[in-house]
This record gives structure tokens, sequence and C-alpha cells, in this order.
């Protein structure tokens, strides 16, 4: 079973993404902020990440920043809003 | 006269080009030469023995009697062409503008002058003829530079309308790029806000198709619950959109009603509760029993709302917010506290501005308009909104309202 962990701040969404992934057989794991996410990466080695990008405090940007220093996992990162995102992701090379 | 050396006399007087007259002490002419003569239109011999009044214009001739006592008691050289214009007569009436250079002698004992003459009639033409062109021409330029002073003038006035126009230009582009970047903030914030419950209803109308089993009733009410939440949230929004566009336009009817206080804050609290973060709490009063207000029910219960969610959306997990409310007769005041992110000093003055966010506050959620619409509210109905907060300690916002409404 792959394990997952999701980092978004809005409990709704991540109450229920998490219930998603769990009916399609994921190990899921949850952080309501960047920085717990960053710990429970170090601490539970997810095989994903599913991270929000417009947070407060560490947002996806910093979470991703942080962890690709260390040798991390594959990690997505959720947007939802801006196209201008999406492309500065994709200039940086990563998914 | 001269007898002795009439001949050499008679040689200088022809070969001078000048007019010649000369005259005894008694202004009689006693000697004329032939350009003399023929300037004032005499004949040879004609002026001998006549005065010389005869020769100068009727209206010349007192001053000039003056003159010449005045110059024979002198006796001085007058060269030509120094001192006033003189006139001539000529024997036909007509007058002439002439120069005269008079020179003084005594012979044999008697005093004579000699008075060399030049008709500058032709002269004096050109002079004046010069002169009036001069005129012309000092008429034309004072004309040009009217006209060119004039043109000025109006390239001056074209000129500051144009600069004018360029200003409002600028201003106007300005006021466009300022809109526009509000805009496109406005819209980001918007998509923002709508996009998040809108996704969160989103899977869970897709969870609640997954559960089909009877035994999972408790699963889809859960969901059903959310999708409500989410509805009700987005509609709270919706709201205050319009009800900015509503104050904007002054178009708010308050209805006051006696209520009491605890029913309100119950209705805040229960709401507030389901938007709480893990480990957090709201402290409110339960002695408040006592306390009611005649006001709108709907604002106060906004305002005070308002104030609530932002204290738990602005501070963290395994925090407190407190709600504090006194009552005399005048006045309720309510006091929010929490112990949260806080303001920045640099934008506290800024918060209460529609579609403001405060730095600290960009990546949280929010439409900048809460605070705003309360504020409006309070100072319509007479009450009053302040706060005190420090960055990464926490704020007090503080709400005073008369217990009676005016309105």
């Amino acid at each position: 079973m792959k394990k997952v962990l999701l980092i978004e701040d809005d409990r709704i969404l991540r109450e229920n993404t998490a219930e998603l992934l769990e009916l399609s057989d994921y190990e899921v794991i949850t952080a309501s902020q960047g920085k717990i996410g960053v710990e429970m990466a170090k601490l539970h080695f997810p095989d994903i990440i599913v991270c929000d990008i417009m947070m407060p405090e560490l947002d996806g940007y910093g979470v991703l920043e942080t962890l690709s220093k260390k040798k991390a996992q594959s990690l997505f990162l959720l947007s939802f809003y801006r196209p201008k995102q999406n492309a500065k992701i994709l200039e940086k090379g990563w998914i | 006269m001269f007898q002795q050396d009439q001949d050499i006399f008679k040689v200088f007087l022809g070969a001078v080009s000048e007019g010649v007259i000369v005259v005894d002490e008694h202004q009689n002419i006693v000697e004329t030469n032939d350009p003399a003569n023929r300037m004032f239109g005499y004949r040879k011999g004609d002026l001998l023995k006549q005065p010389l009044n005869v020769l100068i214009p009727h209206n010349y001739h007192a001053g000039h009697g003056a003159y010449f006592d005045g110059f024979m008691k002198k006796k001085e050289q007058r060269q030509m062409g120094q001192g006033r214009n003189i006139f001539g007569a000529r024997k036909d009436g007509s007058i002439f503008p002439l120069e005269a250079g008079l020179n003084p002698f005594t012979i044999y004992g008697k005093d004579y002058v000699m008075a060399l003459v030049i008709d500058i009639s032709i002269r004096k033409e050109q002079e004046e003829k010069i002169q009036e062109l001069n005129l012309d021409l000092e008429k034309k330029v004072i004309e040009r530079t009217q006209e060119l002073d004039k043109t000025i003038l109006e390239l001056e006035v074209e000129n500051e309308k144009r600069i004018e126009a360029e200003e409002e230009a600028k201003e106007a582009l300005k006021r466009e790029q300022e809109l526009n970047e509000l805009k496109t903030k406005f819209l980001s914030m918007v998509s923002h806000e709508f996009k998040t419950p809108l996704s969160g209803i989103l899977i869970s109308t897709m969870l609640l198709s997954k559960y089909k089993l009877a035994e999972q009733q408790e699963k889809r009410d859960k969901h059903i619950k959310t999708i409500s939440d989410k509805v009700h949230y987005l509609n709270n929004i919706l709201n205050d959109f319009l009800s900015v566009e509503k104050l904007e336009k002054g178009k708010i009817k308050y209805n006051p009603t006696t209520f009491k206080l605890s029913k309100v804050i119950n209705e805040v609290v229960y709401n507030a509760n389901m938007l709480l973060k893990e480990g957090q709490k709201i402290n409110y009063p339960k002695d408040i029993d006592s306390f009611s207000l005649y006001q709108d029910e709907k604002i106060v219960e906004l305002a005070l709302s308002n104030l609530v969610h932002n204290a738990i959306k602005y501070s963290s997990e395994n925090s407190y917010v407190d709600i504090d409310i006194t009552q005399d007769d005048i006045r309720t005041i309510f006091r929010v506290k929490d112990n949260g992110i806080g303001i920045p000093i640099k934008d506290q003055k800024n918060i209460f501005k529609r579609y403001f966010r405060a730095k600290n506050a960009l990546l949280s959620q929010g439409t900048g308009i809460g605070l705003n619409i309360v504020k409006d509210h309070l100072k319509n109905l007479k009450g009053e909104i302040y706060f005190e907060s420090e960055e990464e300690k926490g704020s007090l916002f503080t709400i005073e309202l008369p217990n009676k409404a005016t309105v």
C-alpha cells in the first residue's frame, strides 16, 4: 500500500481528500500546515506528498524547498488557483 | 560795396555753390549770389537793399529779429546745420527748409553778416521719408510683435491644455492600472475563496456516491452536513459582497428589535465551533442572561461572528479565543481576544480598508471584506470598533454599541 502525505490547511478539503484516497486504497497521513507536513515527511517517509500551495506560514513552495534538500520522495503540488503558479512549478522541473 | 575788389569778390561769389547772402547791421541785404537768387526765386539784383525779412516766412519775423540782434552782439560764427530747423520764403510765398551758416565780419567800420544758405527740402523730404519708413517699420514691428505675442499666448494656452490633457491621461491610466490590479487581486481572491469550499463540496459528493451500503448512513450524513455547511459559508461570502454594494449606496435598512444577548452569543459560538482547529477553544461569558439590546440583531451577530471567525482563523491549533462582554446603562462592550499571528504594525492602519489583507494573512483564506463591512455597519449604528494587536502575539478587538439603537 502506497503511503500518501496530504498537506492542506482547509479542514474539509483535507479530510475529504484523505477519505477519497483511503477509499482508493492508499494509506493517508495528513498535516494541516506546511511545517507539520515537513516534520511528518521526515518521520513517515511517504511515497507521495500532495501539498496545497497557498497556506499560512510555510507554503507549498517552502515545503518543497525544505524537502528537496533532504532526499525526498516524489512530490505533488496541488494548485487550484493560478496558471502562473503552475508555470512556475513546471519551470523548476517539479511535478 | 567793395568797389576796389569787386572783380575778385564777384569771382568768389560766383564760385561758391551755396547761396550767399550778405546783410548789414540793419538786416538789409547788400549782396547775393546766383545760387541764392535762384533758391529764393528772384532775379539778379532784385534782392539788393531789401530787408532780410523778405526771405523769412512771416511767422518767424519777430523771432528772427531778436535772434539777429543777439547774434550781432556776440559776433560768433555759426556753422551750418547747427541749431533749430529754419525756413526760407520764396518770392512766390512758398516756404522751404534751409540750412544757414552765419559768418559775421566787419569791413570799413561797418558790421556785416555773410550767410551761406542751402536748400534742404530734398534732404528734409528724404529724412521725412526715412522717418516715415522708420515709423512704418516700427509700426510693422509692433504689429508683428503683437501678432507673435498673440501666437505665443495661444501656444501657451494650447500647451497648458496639452499638459492638462496629458496629466488627465496619466491620471486615468493610473486609475485604470490600480483598478486592474484590484480586479486581478479580487479575482484571485474570489477564485480562492470560492474554489476551496467548492472543491470540498465536490469531493463530498464524490464520496457520497461511494457510500451505498445501509450501514454507511453515518458517512453519508457527515458529507451532507459538509455540503450544507459549505453552501452556507459560500452564501455568507456572497452576502458580504452584496452588503458592500448596499453599504456603499446607503441602501441598508436596519431593523432594531429587543433581544437577549445570550441568544446571539450562543448562536455565534455554536457556528464558530464548527470552524475550530484542533485543540482550539472558545471561552465566552455564561452569566449574561440579564443583558439585552435594542439593536439590529443580525448586524450584531454578523459583527461578532466576524471577530470570532478571524480570531479562530488567525490563531493556531491548541489556542484559546476569549469573548468578554460588559454592559452599563448606555453601552455594551464586546471584546474578542486571540493569541494568534496578530497584525503587523505597518498594516494596522489599513486593516479596515475593503479588500485589504495584512501581509501575514495573505496565504490564509479571506476576502478582506469582513472588517470593512463591520466597521461600516457599526458606524451606521453609532457604534465603534477598534483593536490592539502585536505581531505573533495576538489581537484584541473591541466593539462598543449603544444599548438602544436610534436608527
